[in-house]
């Protein structure tokens, strides 16, 4: 032992020996100072948000009752889009399936999400009892869904009831059919809603609900006539994050807003509608034998077999209004939700085919500009099929700006009139977000392909309802098949469907035409 | 044990300033590492889940291996936190020092792998220098002098003796 440390504890020693410790009781207060600060900063935005983080309900109350009797169900067009919404009324392919969960052990977390959502649903009481399509290997793949598919619970159907049906007009005939979904290419989509509600089946037809605007009023005609449930395949309507949205502007925390910018950004083929080819460059399955084209192609100018054009008929604009019809429904939709705006009064749009040059109509570079005069206020939807930056839906107010896509994000401006006092103050730091929903943000799960991507980031896949995460087109699909039991409104009804189809409309005829159109409430017409 | 009391510096040879700054250096780290492990304390929703997931380094696939098992993520949420509030209060009062900092260190160095700095090229970066600022308080021991550990030492000799 050393010599100088001697036996007794000395004054001296405890002093060496406890210098640091008070160090400690600095440190609590420093740090319950911090903790209390950042308590009462939360609680004071909070009191002056009004607002919660508490999931708002998606579906409508009134419609949320046990699945009563048994919906018969019949699909017309079963290709990429029908046995998504089959996946969201309770049906998947076996394979399809079985490959999932092997997916998921081999650790993708694209497709555990996807499974955890779809096993969240509840059984909606359906059976599918018809398929309708031109092309054999999607009739086969609906019936195998239909017949032997898997339900929510993860076990294998049998239903020996499915009949396929060579055209449409046979499939609506059938008495054993209560309700149809219409999934076929946009340009099929006004005659066959217009057949299938005056056969008296309820609708749930897909976006863009028409290609002009002439068959939009006779849509709504027929539909108003008819009395049937009829849903639009705008499936947002069913995001918390729409009605938190909603709930932030009707707050009026962001001021008066006075720009709203809406964009899409791609950069894959698949995202530019080019997909007759697979991944290794081969061309996809089909040819005259198995696809009855003359069907496919109905009203429409006869041209030859070309399965560049069944697989990417999006690009050309006998089949469809492109991207309005494809991408800025949604958006319109989104936003018009939040908003509550109806319909522009006018519209200029505007762009050109600067990269894609395979031959097409849709434009690969747009924008299009919707004046909303008298409520003073300007969207701006803004799109490339060349570049992939997420650059989001952003609201423009006086007080703060919104940014709305997977999440919600508050972001006080600087100059503030609402919040000067708080910034001031120094609750309330510009420029900072303000508010979140949900709170920390979005989990975007690993995700396997640049389109889904896409389509995650702008909260049209999965959202939480009461607590749980559910595909966002499964809400949308029940919430019809609830108003079909027991009455209500689906959240997508004729007259919501016939604002968004006015606006997209106008977006495309205003591209096609080269001038800005208007829209007159009196004569209800595009001029 | 004898290379340890070979490499034992007498009281004489720190002078008062470097005694002075190393214990402040003590502190200082300790602080920093007791803050952030009570926030996370206190934050119901912290998990080391986020942070091992996002783990790019070589190591990654172990780490990515730990968030997706719940025990282990379990396991790792205790040692962190605990782990960070301990060394925290070892390294400011002086208790145990030589352990806290050697594991302070070792934890720095597991956030370094995992997160390694990789958007430039300067492989310095704050944990890098975190680390080395425990690797001196594990060799350069001041609680000797200066802490609990003197108390702890004088009193078992005491009781020895």
């Amino acid at each position: 032992m050393d010599d100088k440390n001697s036996k007794k504890i000395s004054r001296r020693d405890l002093l060496k020996g406890l210098a640091t410790t008070p160090v400690l009781g600095y440190f609590a207060y420093d740090f319950w100072k911090k903790k209390n600060l950042a308590k009462i900063k939360k609680a004071a935005i909070n009191k002056e948000l009004g607002l919660n983080f508490e999931s708002p309900l998606v579906l409508p109350k009134t419609t949320m009752k046990e699945s009563g009797e048994l919906i018969r169900i019949g699909i017309i067009g079963c290709g990429t889009r029908g046995p998504q919404l089959l996946k969201a009324a309770g049906l998947v392919n076996p394979a399809w399936y079985k490959n999932q969960l092997k997916s998921i052990a081999e650790g993708n977390k694209w497709a555990k999400s996807g499974l955890e959502a779809f096993h969240n649903q509840p059984d909606l009481n359906i059976v599918v009892t018809g398929i309708c399509d031109v092309f054999d290997n999607n009739a086969e793949n609906g019936i195998e869904i239909a017949s032997r598919g898997i339900n929510t619970a993860g076990n294998a159907i049998n239903n020996s009831e499915i009949k396929r049906y060579r055209t449409y007009h046979e499939l609506l005939a059938a008495k054993d059919i209560d309700a149809v979904i219409i999934a076929t290419p946009d340009f099929h989509h006004a005659q066959m809603t217009i057949d299938a509600v005056k056969a008296g089946k309820h609708v749930y037809c897909e976006k863009a609900m028409t290609l002009t605007e002439n068959e939009i009023y006779k849509v709504v005609d027929a539909v108003k006539k008819s009395g049937v449930v009829f849903q639009l395949g705008n499936q947002n309507s069913k995001s918390a994050v729409i009605k938190k949205a909603k709930e932030i502007i009707d707050k009026d925390l962001l001021g008066k807003v006075t720009l709203i910018e809406t964009t899409t950004n791609r950069n894959s083929k698949n995202g530019a509608w080019i997909r007759h080819l697979d991944g290794n460059g081969n061309p996809k399955p089909g040819s005259l034998n198995t696809i009855d084209w003359k069907q496919w192609l109905g009203n429409t100018k006869e041209i030859p077999f070309s399965l560049e054009v069944f697989y990417g008929w999006a690009r050309w604009f006998a089949y469809d209004t492109g991207l309005s019809g494809q991408l800025f429904s949604h958006e319109v939709d989104a936003i018009n939700q939040v908003m509550g705006f109806g319909i522009p009064k006018t519209v200029t749009s505007s762009g050109g085919i600067y990269f894609h040059k395979e031959g097409r109509d849709m434009p690969d570079t747009f924008t299009s500009v919707l004046e909303f005069a008298e409520k003073e206020f300007t969207m701006i939807y803004s799109a490339s099929l060349a570049n992939s930056k997420n650059r989001g839906r952003v609201f423009m107010g006086h007080d703060a700006t919104m940014e709305v896509g997977a999440d919600v994000n508050v972001i006080p401006n600087g100059d503030s009139t609402r919040y000067a006092n708080k910034i001031k103050s120094g609750l309330i730091t510009p420029d900072k977000s303000l508010y979140k929903y949900p709170s920390g943000g979005a989990q975007i799960d690993g995700i396997t392909s640049a389109s889904q991507k896409y389509y995650a980031e702008r909260g049209l896949i999965n959202t939480i309802s009461e607590g749980k995460k559910l595909d966002v087109t499964h809400l949308h699909v029940k919430d019809w098949l609830d108003v079909i039991r027991n009455g209500g409104k689906t959240g997508c009804g004729i007259e919501k469907a016939f604002q968004n189809t006015v606006s997209v409309i106008m977006v495309h005829k205003s591209y096609v035409e080269k001038r800005t159109v208007e829209w007159n409430p009196e004569k209800q017409r595009i001029i | 044990m004898s290379t340890n009391q070979e490499l034992e510096l007498p009281d004489k040879n720190y002078t008062f300033l470097q005694l002075a700054f190393l214990v402040i250096l003590r502190m200082f780290v300790g602080y920093h590492f007791l803050y952030e492990g009570l926030t996370k304390f206190f934050n119901n929703n912290w998990s080391a889940e986020g942070f091992l997931l996002q783990s790019e380094g070589f190591l990654s696939e172990f780490f990515h291996f730990i968030a997706e098992s719940p025990d282990l993520l379990n396991i790792a949420n205790y040692l962190n936190i605990y782990g960070q509030i301990l060394i925290g209060i070892g390294l400011i009062i002086g208790f145990g020092t030589r352990v806290a900092s050697w594991s302070g260190a070792l934890l720095l160095l597991l956030y370094y792998i995992a997160n390694p700095p990789s958007e430039n090229f300067v492989f310095i970066d704050r944990n890098m220098i975190e680390l080395n600022a425990m690797l001196i308080l594990s060799v350069f021991n001041t609680s000797k002098y200066i802490g609990v550990d003197f108390l702890v030492k004088k009193m078992r000799s005491r009781n020895n003796g």
